[in-house]
């Protein structure tokens, strides 16, 4: 700090900064890879969640729909933490930020789509799509990397990503409710389509180079308040929906690709899929109902408030067992022979949706817990994960010994998670930190 | 402000109005000039609201002035390549910076993009002011403070912009801050523009002072000559000489050269506290 330091900064800068070529041009990137961080867990967790399910066979060996897929999701990843970064107001002031963020987007991006394809060719995939792919994972990293403006962006997603399931649909060929766009697409599943790919991708690496890279951009110019909806945000339900249409259509694509186990795992990942929809409004619910409980004196204290939010969250999960109860006797009346034990699948759907909605509450922080380490999350992360795979083994599996314990234990897991998670909502939960809150303990 | 003749003044506003209603109705800034001599550590006070961010952001090309112009070593500042930007450090008023990063990950991240990042100041600052290296929305506020000025300074800018940076400092942490801002000025010869509303901070490290008023600069003055030459008196009139007067307030006036003025011999003539001076420039 003072002239004696002046020499060592001086050193210091020869050594460690002054590097020109391309470690000066590498190093902002690095930088900002280096800040990508746990937060991303959550949709980590979205993509594992089904990669796992999948396994790695329709992903290398059979299917370019999965690379478009794998690849889109990468997309966002990349896009939703990039859009983080971009909204630092201060950045504009660094200079070559926006190209180091621009940079890291078309390496999250092409990279992955690079090695993926390579490996698909590697595992007997002769022409891996990766052009559709990058397309794909450009045009959601686009997107997330703008916030949303209003209602239209949401059903914008919506369209972009069962656009993306058709031409998914179209490279799986089989399904029969899709056959007929197979046929349609099939015809292109080859250099057209991949040219087209290519172009496209290209005009998206260069919208992502005007939203990013112009000198000219103004943060205050392109970053708007998410439009709110009373206590409801589109932003949160952006988010979500686009998670929860991840899970869908990585479901979509495991049914299609292992039909043996479609029937029963179909209804098992649907309503997780599903759940990441409803959390919104199961949040949102609880959060105005907390309030309202803590202003008007109906809970005495936190601990009475705790005990109410996780009887509600209890509640507010019945609806999925009505989903997968109506699911079931659908699916009964429409597939003569169904197997009897298909109710209790429907059970586990529900506790497993139940477990996800406290996990994905707590993992993005909608209701903030009072402390979220790596290594809790992580071990939450675990827990979800090795639930849902107990949920899988018993959907492929007739039940046992195994089974049963496993049901048990997810059972227990479940509403312990959900009384933690309620109880530790309230210990900053944003609502309470906008009313007076009364002492600890106290009578109100 | 003196300024040297051969290269552009660091900042210069010249009739900058400005303000954040889309349909332009209302009016942060009015008609704003300021420039800021190369080396010198002006302290901008003001009232709430009275434009002193809105100023900042001007100045820095993070908002566009309605009118007027702003210029970084004269340059437009809404449109500065990175050039101009690197000789920029900037401390907002609330640190924006990314919470779910640790503090090491995020000073070598904004770090990576300077060549000519001062890894050892960084660092010693880092040590002086004990900062933990944890996740930076775990920090206290002070604590992120401390961030924002460790990302705004480790370029060693020419210009440094400083929005209330200490208001969240404790006292020591507040000292060690203020000790390092001269000190850099003494090295490097940086000019800095430094808003507050603790005069004490600002006497201590300022040059000169600028008041915001009303959406204009009504006083910017070398604070040495302030004090040489300004006297704050009580007269039941006002003075003849208005040109002579600096600021007024009631009965009490700030006058430029009290001893022309003949004010007679029952007239007390005290030196000038800034804190009452901004009092008075700010109640006309």
């Amino acid at each position: 700090m003072n002239s004696s330091k002046g020499a060592v900064s001086e050193k210091s800068r020869v050594a460690r900064g002054a590097g020109g070529g391309w470690s000066a041009a590498l190093r902002p990137t690095i930088g900002v890879l280096a800040s990508f961080r746990p937060d991303a867990w959550p949709v980590l967790v979205v993509l594992l969640t089904w990669l796992l399910v999948a396994g790695l066979y329709p992903f290398f060996a059979a299917s370019n729909a999965m690379l478009v897929f794998a690849v889109g999701s990468l997309g966002y990843l990349v896009g939703s933490r990039v859009g983080k970064l971009r909204a630092w107001s201060a950045g504009i002031l660094v200079p070559r930020y926006m190209q180091s963020l621009f940079a890291v987007c078309v390496c999250g991006v092409v990279l992955p789509t690079l090695l993926a394809g390579l490996a698909c060719r590697w595992l007997g995939n002769p022409e891996p799509a990766v052009a559709p792919a990058m397309l794909v994972g450009a045009a959601l990293t686009r997107r997330a990397i703008r916030r949303p403006r209003g209602p239209h962006d949401v059903g914008g997603v919506w369209l972009m990503l069962v656009s993306v399931l058709l031409l998914a649909g179209g490279f799986a060929g089989e399904p029969p409710p899709l056959v007929q766009l197979a046929q349609a697409t099939s015809a292109l599943a080859n250099a057209w389509i991949q040219l087209a790919g290519a172009v496209g991708a290209g005009l998206m690496v260069f919208s992502l180079y005007r939203a990013l890279a112009r000198p000219t951009i103004r943060i205050e110019a392109v970053v708007l308040p998410p439009v709110r909806l009373g206590d409801f945000s589109l932003a949160d339900l952006r988010m979500g929906t686009l998670e929860a249409a991840f899970q869908l259509g990585g479901i979509v694509l495991i049914w299609f690709f292992i039909p043996d186990i479609a029937e029963r795992l179909f209804v098992v990942i649907w309503v997780l899929g599903l759940a990441h929809i409803v959390i919104e409004w199961w949040e949102a619910a609880v959060h105005v109902q907390l309030s309202r409980d803590w202003i008007f004196g109906l809970a005495r204290n936190r601990n009475d408030l705790g005990r109410r939010t996780a009887a509600r969250a209890v509640w507010m999960s019945l609806p999925w067992l009505a989903l997968g109860a109506g699911w079931s006797g659908v699916h009964r009346f429409v597939t003569a022979g169904a197997e009897a034990f298909f109710l209790k699948e429907v059970l586990l759907a529900h506790i497993a949706a139940l477990l996800m909605a406290t996990s994905f509450c707590h993992l993005t922080r909608r209701l903030p817990p009072s402390h979220l380490g790596l290594r809790r999350v992580g071990m939450e992360a675990l827990l979800v994960l090795l639930f849902v795979g107990g949920c899988l083994y018993l959907s492929s599996h007739d039940y046992n010994a195994w089974g049963h314990a496993a049901l048990l234990l997810g059972l227990i897991g479940a509403a312990a998670l959900t009384v933690l998670m309620g109880g530790r909502a309230l210990a900053r939960a944003e609502v309470l930190t906008e009313i007076p809150v009364a002492p600890q303990g106290s009578v109100r | 402000m003196d300024r040297s003749a051969d290269s552009p003044a660091p900042l210069a506003l010249s009739g900058v109005s400005a303000g954040y209603d889309a349909g332009k109705t209302d009016r942060v800034l009015g008609d704003v000039d300021l420039e800021l001599a190369p080396g010198t550590i002006t302290g901008l006070l003001g009232r709430n609201g009275s434009g002193k961010t809105t100023l900042m952001r001007v100045a820095i090309g993070l908002m566009r002035a309605r009118s007027g112009t702003a210029r970084l070593f004269g340059v437009d500042s809404w449109d500065t390549p990175a050039e101009v930007r690197k000789r920029i450090g900037y401390v907002p008023q609330r640190f924006a910076g990314f919470g779910w990063i640790d503090v090491d990950t995020c000073l070598a991240m904004v770090g990576g993009h300077y060549d000519c990042w001062d890894y050892a100041l960084v660092d010693a600052l880092k040590r002086e002011w004990r900062l933990a290296n944890r996740r930076i929305e775990e920090l206290s506020p002070g604590d992120q403070q401390k961030v924002a000025i460790m990302l705004a300074v480790g370029h060693k800018p020419d210009l440094l912009l400083l929005d209330e940076p200490a208001a969240s400092l404790d006292p020591a942490a507040r000292r060690d801050f203020l000790k390092a801002l001269a000190e850099l000025n003494t090295d490097l010869g940086q000019t800095v523009l430094l808003s507050s509303h603790i005069t004490s901070d600002i006497e201590r490290v300022a040059s000169h002072i600028a008041i915001l008023h009303d959406g204009r600069i009504a006083c910017c003055e070398a604070l040495d000559e302030i004090r040489e030459r300004v006297g704050f008196v009580t007269l039941p009139e006002p003075p003849p000489a208005r040109e002579k007067v600096l600021a007024s307030h009631g009965e009490r006036y700030w006058l430029w050269d009290p001893g022309e003025h003949q004010l007679g011999p029952d007239v007390r003539v005290d030196k000038v506290v800034l804190e009452d001076l901004f009092m008075g420039v700010t109640s006309r």
